[in-house]
């Protein structure tokens, strides 16, 4: 009895967790910031499609831009490592500002490590930027 | 005998080598990237591949090396890129310019290019704060400006 509701169990979490590279790009194209989110980690693991950090930036923006903060943080962390995209200080801290605004506390640390980097007319660029991205409801963020 | 032959065999290979470099060259001028690439690897290294596998020695150039470099990264040739950044950080054909190797280096970075990635990282070590963040709004504007605004 327990077996089967282990293999029961297991079946559905497989069935949940493995919606696959399709189901995730139509949701994706429709819109949901979590696909959207998903969609990138996809791209940026190499998961059910081949890797491409091109790609991965492109849907953790899409979801960023729906205020999805985790994707926030991953936008920014692509942005610090110049992964996928041209590496620029400012534009890490601004999604770190931003994500730290809607109440993510994860990115308080590469905040306080790119700092560290930056100059402080940098940084209050990079402030200037965040303010203009929220006040224009995601619209200006670049 | 033998002589005939290695006269014969030398024209062969001559006359392979010019057709493949002319016509790498003439690939170049129209405009193909990756003939800007080799053209600009070839005046760099003063090798010049053949597609048999031997080599060819040439006439080193740094600046021609430059000039066909740039127009490869010009058209987004992550290779070229790279190389283009390591003239600039060393000074090679061009003067010596961080700024602009680093530039260069990240818009191949972003692509994906390894050695981009690595020598971003290098450089970056030989430059400050303001400069290193200076020089990535060059990289964005260079690349969003689809290549027309990287100079500046």
């Amino acid at each position: 009895m327990r077996i089967l509701t282990a293999v029961i169990l297991s079946l559905l979490a497989t069935s949940v967790w493995s919606q696959g590279f399709e189901e995730t790009l139509r949701l994706a194209e429709k819109g949901d910031a979590s696909a959207q989110y998903s969609l990138g980690v996809m791209y940026h693991d190499g998961d059910g499609v081949p890797a491409n950090s091109s790609a991965a930036v492109k849907w953790y923006r899409k979801a960023a831009e729906q205020g999805d903060t985790t994707a926030q943080f991953w936008l920014g962390l692509m942005y610090d490592g110049g992964d996928g995209i041209i590496q620029n200080y400012r534009r890490a801290h601004m999604w770190w500002n931003i994500a730290r605004s809607q109440g993510d506390g994860r990115v308080r640390q590469g905040i306080e490590r790119v700092e560290a980097l930056m100059t402080p007319d940098d940084i209050s660029a990079a402030q200037k930027m965040a303010t203009l991205c929220i006040e224009s409801n995601y619209t200006v963020c670049d | 005998m033998r002589i005939i032959a290695i006269f014969i065999l030398l024209l062969f290979t001559t006359s392979v080598w010019g057709q493949n470099l002319e016509k790498i060259r003439l690939l170049a001028k129209q405009g193909d990237a990756e003939a800007q690439y080799q053209l600009g690897r070839m005046y760099h290294t003063g090798r010049f591949k053949l597609s048999a596998g031997t080599v060819q020695s040439v006439t080193r150039n740094s600046v021609e090396a430059i000039r066909w470099y740039r127009e490869a990264a010009e058209q987004g040739h992550d290779d070229a890129q790279f190389w283009l950044g390591v003239m600039y950080e060393y000074g090679n054909g061009v003067p010596r310019n961080y700024r602009r190797a680093h530039m260069w280096m990240n818009i191949g970075a972003s692509q994906g290019n390894k050695r981009a990635y690595e020598g971003r990282t290098s450089v970056a070590a030989k430059m400050n704060r303001a400069d290193i963040n200076n020089a990535q709004q060059m990289a964005e504007r260079c690349v969003m400006s689809n290549y027309k605004e990287c100079d500046q």
